[in-house]
């Protein structure tokens, strides 16, 4: 028979294999980026941020604010943010999806439950998708990229967008009408223009890729 | 897909060994990630499925097709982890659980008896509960008020447990029973959990089975467990025991033929491999039933 230390130990150490395993199932980019080095740092973050809620799904969510609060390197901080944004995208509500070729002014738009805007200051999305499928991994950019994320059916994908057709799809996070979508973004020239040159291929991408779609 | 032999039309001919209108549905095991393209593509022989209810209680996306799928083909029961019935509860998960089961519609949902953290930090544990007249009463008012979000027949299982409270003042099956017919709830019997927790706190595993409402089994659970220094952990990594196997036997030949699931959660195997784990169940099964015949 166990004294009641050793009982308690051994939830004790059940709760030290389990969290671990499961904050890192949903960091695979940062898992890959960091390797040996990402157990100890989910370790602290285990402390300072213990899961409260029901699901282990949503286990490492605050990841991206530990180590920002331990001042960890961008690259980290951006794949955390786009680890996370994916387990969100997975179990969205699936996209619905709309014919571009009847696309009228009054069309109202939104972005689909899976998709998800990141703004990056790395290429940590290559990074991911490398070490995803096995290949080496690309040597890190550092500059400002635009991203969606987007699930047309059950696979997680990306796109890395132009700033103006970034700026459209933040005009669709709410239910809105193509021409008032569209409005907001004419008063800069430079938007305006991008957008009369492409904005018909960037709707037929975002409708065949269910980024844009009818309001639920 | 429903597997019937001839033992099992008799037995089925028998008066229901259950007081709940259940169907016995057969032998299953847990429907796990590494098998859901294969089940789906090929169906392989199985009578039935056991679902994690955490793992589909989710808004879209692969999980869900992998379940509407699974219901398509095969008969299964929703299993939770999370329910915490020794807890506040959650009206997150209650809700998303109600909504899970008025799709599946399964014939029964079941937890366990357990507690699973606080509201400051959830252990994602099955953490036993003190045997008190508080606990039993606070965890039939949980039950009932879970019974009546899913609106169908809910179980609460047996755990494995490591740890025993000085404030109990019944033993385990005592407080089961209480607690299931204060409830009027079914029962899912973890006969490895019986096993384990035995070894672990030093008592005979027939008292236990010999003093539980076996006409509330609605569902029986098989697992394998590890020996550790001083124990038995509750692992589902591998095969059942013999020990376990020889309970389950005395079970059946006590309440007659129930639904039986094999867990296999760890290092998971081919699932040709739990084929064999779910046929050496219904030999067991089929022989203990023939010694009643």
């Amino acid at each position: 028979m166990l004294s009641p230390t050793d009982q308690i130990g051994v939830y004790a150490e059940q709760y030290r294999l389990r969290l671990p395993e499961a904050v890192i199932y949903e960091l695979r980019g940062l898992e890959a980026l960091l390797g040996d080095a990402l157990p100890p740092l989910v370790a602290q973050y285990l402390q300072h941020y213990p899961s409260q809620t029901w699901t282990l799904d949503r286990v490492a969510d605050q990841f991206e604010e530990f180590l920002a609060s331990i001042h960890a390197p961008v690259e980290q901080t951006d794949m955390a943010r786009l680890d996370i944004a994916v387990s969100h995208a997975f179990t969205a509500p699936d996209a619905r999806t709309f014919d571009a070729s009847t696309l009228q002014a009054e069309t109202q738009l939104v972005l689909q439950p899976p998709v998800v805007l990141l703004e990056l200051s790395t290429s940590v999305f290559r990074t991911r998708s490398a070490a995803l499928s096995g290949l080496d991994l690309p040597e890190m950019e550092f500059a400002d990229f635009r991203v969606v994320l987007f699930r047309p059916e059950r696979k997680i994908r990306h796109l890395v967008l132009a700033d103006a057709a970034y700026k459209l799809l933040n005009a669709f996070k709410t239910p809105t009408s193509l021409a008032d979508g569209l409005q907001t973004l004419s008063q800069d020239a430079f938007t305006a223009n991008a957008l009369a040159a492409n904005l018909g291929d960037w709707m037929r991408t975002f409708a065949k890729s269910r980024i844009l779609g009818p309001p639920a | 897909m429903f597997r019937q032999g001839w033992l099992q039309d008799l037995m089925m001919k028998r008066p229901a060994v259950s007081r709940f209108a259940v169907p016995d549905l057969g032998i299953g095991v847990g429907y796990r990630v590494p098998h859901y393209r294969q089940v789906v593509e090929e169906q392989p022989e199985m009578d039935w499925f056991e679902v994690l209810s955490e793992n589909f209680m989710v808004d879209g996306g692969s999980p869900r097709h992998w379940l509407r799928e699974l219901a398509k083909r095969y008969p299964l029961v929703l299993h939770g982890v999370a329910t915490s019935l020794g807890g506040e509860g959650d009206p997150g998960h209650l809700r998303r659980l109600a909504a899970l089961v008025a799709e599946v519609r399964p014939p029964w949902v079941s937890d366990h008896l357990c507690f699973t953290g606080s509201h400051t930090a959830n252990a994602h544990d099955l953490l036993p509960l003190p045997y008190t007249p508080e606990v039993r009463d606070h965890v039939i008012g949980r039950i009932r008020e879970v019974s009546e979000a899913v609106g169908t027949l809910y179980a609460v299982e047996n755990v494995s447990s490591y740890l025993s409270w000085k404030a109990s003042e019944v033993p385990e099956w005592e407080f089961l029973t209480q607690v299931v017919e204060g409830a009027d709830c079914g029962i899912l019997l973890d006969v490895n959990n019986v096993f384990v927790s035995s070894v672990n706190h030093g008592f005979d595993p027939m008292e236990y089975i010999n003093n539980i409402p076996l006409d509330r089994v609605v569902q029986i659970h098989l697992a394998g467990h590890s020996i550790k220094d001083g124990y038995r952990l509750d692992t589902h990594d591998g095969p059942v025991c013999d020990e376990v196997w020889e309970l389950y036997a005395a079970v059946i030949q006590r309440m007659g033929s129930v639904s039986t699931l094999i867990e296999w959660d760890g290092d998971v195997p081919e699932f040709s491999r739990l084929q064999q784990e779910a046929n050496q169940a219904r030999t067991i099964r089929d022989a203990a039933l023939l010694a009643l015949v």
